[in-house]
């Protein structure tokens, strides 16, 4: 999604614009996927989510500058038969035995081996779902060092099909192809606990 | 029963009643938990400098034309740092007492001969614990604004210090629940690796967990007297149970159990990272007379924040 020249950029105004304009063309295009934005080194990523959600750090803080772009679901797929795409979400829990809720904390949603995910203000579930445990971004961020075991499927689809394409991520997609074959031709497969697009604002 | 009895038995002359002191053991005994152990793992406070917060500068992307060349290899285009400002918050906290002058004159003014505590005195005392308490498990929480929590540092997600993590996400910690309800090694060994290398590069010196928790661990770990424990007793030494108020550590960080933190979560923390800002000590002031009342007003303003929350993790959702 980004050329070459966006990340050679010297003035760092130009390449805000660079990178803006690159992320404008890839929406238009169809082509846009958080896959690459998150593959992308600092700070065009940063850049490229500060456009994304209408902020700039132009005078050295954030800022909300604009509204957001983007936010509807991308469908994510586990890499593995088997997995499931977990998110943490706040919630309460009530206290066994009455009717009070207990503290505010972190409470774990499964939402199946393949699900539509939104990105909507504030939690941005999909590319948090990709930043902490995405494939490839988590190998690429760690080094090598840690895996990612689930891929953004407008990502894996594009990527599949180009020439060089490396021979795993073909596997893979055929691979989960044939696992959600009977639905993804153009509506992709929904599993039971995401009957609905996880949403930020149920 | 006649004579001098030490029941008060009512229309009889000789009760000691009338004879004995009201009994009571001077001081007073604290039978109210209040928490007084979470700031001093902060270090010294942090003063605010003028403005509403403590603005911390951050380093997030390096220059970009760094690379290898051969002989003869054109100029390329020259790169930059870059930089963003976290805005870090305090909260105002405060007690009001009022005393009256009845109180006063009969208690003379808190004086030993009238009362088995002083009341007085003990008002401003407790109320300041009070505030502590209060500003102890605000520090404990998960506020994101302020108040600020330490669970809301240790996230990835959400507005922190006016930095949107999903936007910035270097500024998100490694957060990840439990592989099941009952915390495992292996989710430790996990967040520890996952976070210790690139791109979190976390540090972690303290993990700290609630009791309950703590024990779970210890019974992970497996419990003296049970087949197959997996850690032995040393040999040298009188024998020792062990129990969860012995040191418990992972690799070497120490396993502290923090009272008041939410049961569900370990969290891996960088404490040289984390701040209390301070923008006003603790001070008591007299208010103006309100009849024959006088009234006081006990204030203070303290922000917890974290300069790297990138370096901390939390495991979630231990149920169990």
């Amino acid at each position: 999604m980004f050329e070459l020249s966006v990340f050679q950029e010297s003035v760092a105004k130009r390449q805000r614009e660079a990178v803006k304009e690159a992320v404008n063309k890839a929406i238009r295009n169809g082509t846009f996927t958080y896959t690459d934005v998150l593959m992308a080194a600092e700070p065009v990523q940063t850049y490229a989510f500060e456009h994304l959600d209408g902020y700039t750090s132009e005078n050295g803080s954030s800022n909300q500058v604009s509204n957001a772009l983007l936010g509807e679901p991308i469908r994510l797929v586990c890499l593995r038969d088997g997995d499931s795409i977990k998110i943490n979400r706040w919630g309460t829990r009530r206290i066994w035995g009455t009717n009070e809720q207990g503290p505010n904390e972190k409470l774990t949603v499964s939402l199946g081996p393949d699900a539509l995910v939104d990105d909507k203000h504030p939690e941005r579930l999909a590319r948090n779902v990709l930043r902490k445990s995405g494939w490839p971004i988590r190998n690429k961020r760690s080094r090598t060092a840690n895996d990612g075991s689930v891929v953004e499927w407008a990502w894996l689809e594009r990527e599949a099909n180009v020439k060089d394409a490396p021979p795993e991520v073909t596997e893979l997609y055929l691979a989960i192809l044939a696992r959600t074959a009977p639905a993804t031709a153009h509506a992709p497969k929904q599993t039971k606990s995401a009957g609905a697009p996880a949403s930020a604002h149920p | 029963m006649a004579g001098v009895t030490a029941a008060a038995a009512s229309g009889t002359t000789g009760s000691i009643q009338d004879a004995l002191k009201s009994q009571a053991a001077f001081d007073l005994q604290e039978s109210l938990f209040k928490n007084n152990e979470v700031l001093g793992n902060f270090g010294a406070p942090v003063p605010f400098t003028g403005g509403a917060t403590i603005n911390i500068k951050h380093h997030y992307a390096g220059n970009a034309s760094v690379g290898t060349y051969s002989e003869g290899d054109g100029l390329g285009s020259p790169g930059s740092q870059a930089y963003l400002t976290a805005l870090w918050p305090a909260t105002y906290y405060r007690a009001q007492i009022q005393i009256t002058g009845h109180a006063l004159d009969q208690t003379l003014n808190g004086s030993s001969g009238a009362v088995f505590y002083n009341q007085i005195e003990a008002e401003f005392t407790l109320a300041m614990e009070d505030l502590i308490d209060r500003v102890s498990t605000d520090a404990l929480g998960t506020g994101l604004t302020a108040p600020v929590g330490i669970q809301g540092i240790c996230d990835s997600a959400g507005t922190l210090a006016t930095i949107n993590r999903s936007t910035y996400s270097w500024f998100q910690a490694y957060e990840v629940a439990g592989g099941a309800t009952t915390i495992t090694v292996a989710d430790l060994d996990g967040a520890a690796q996952n976070s210790g290398d690139a791109d979190y590069g976390a540090q972690v010196t303290e993990i700290w967990t609630s009791w309950k928790q703590k024990n779970k661990l210890k019974g992970v770990l497996g419990n003296v007297g049970v087949a197959n424990n997996s850690y032995l007793q040393s040999p040298a030494g009188p024998l020792n149970t062990s129990g969860i108020t012995s040191d418990m550590f992972y690799g070497n960080v120490p396993i502290k159990p923090i009272r008041d933190l939410t049961n569900s979560i370990f969290l891996g923390l960088s404490m040289k990272e984390f701040f209390l800002g301070r923008m006003r000590e603790w001070k008591v002031e007299e208010l103006g007379k309100t009849d024959d009342s006088t009234k006081y007003l006990l204030t203070g303003a303290w922000g917890l924040g974290c300069k790297n929350p990138k370096k901390n993790w939390k495991i979630t959702t231990l149920t169990a």
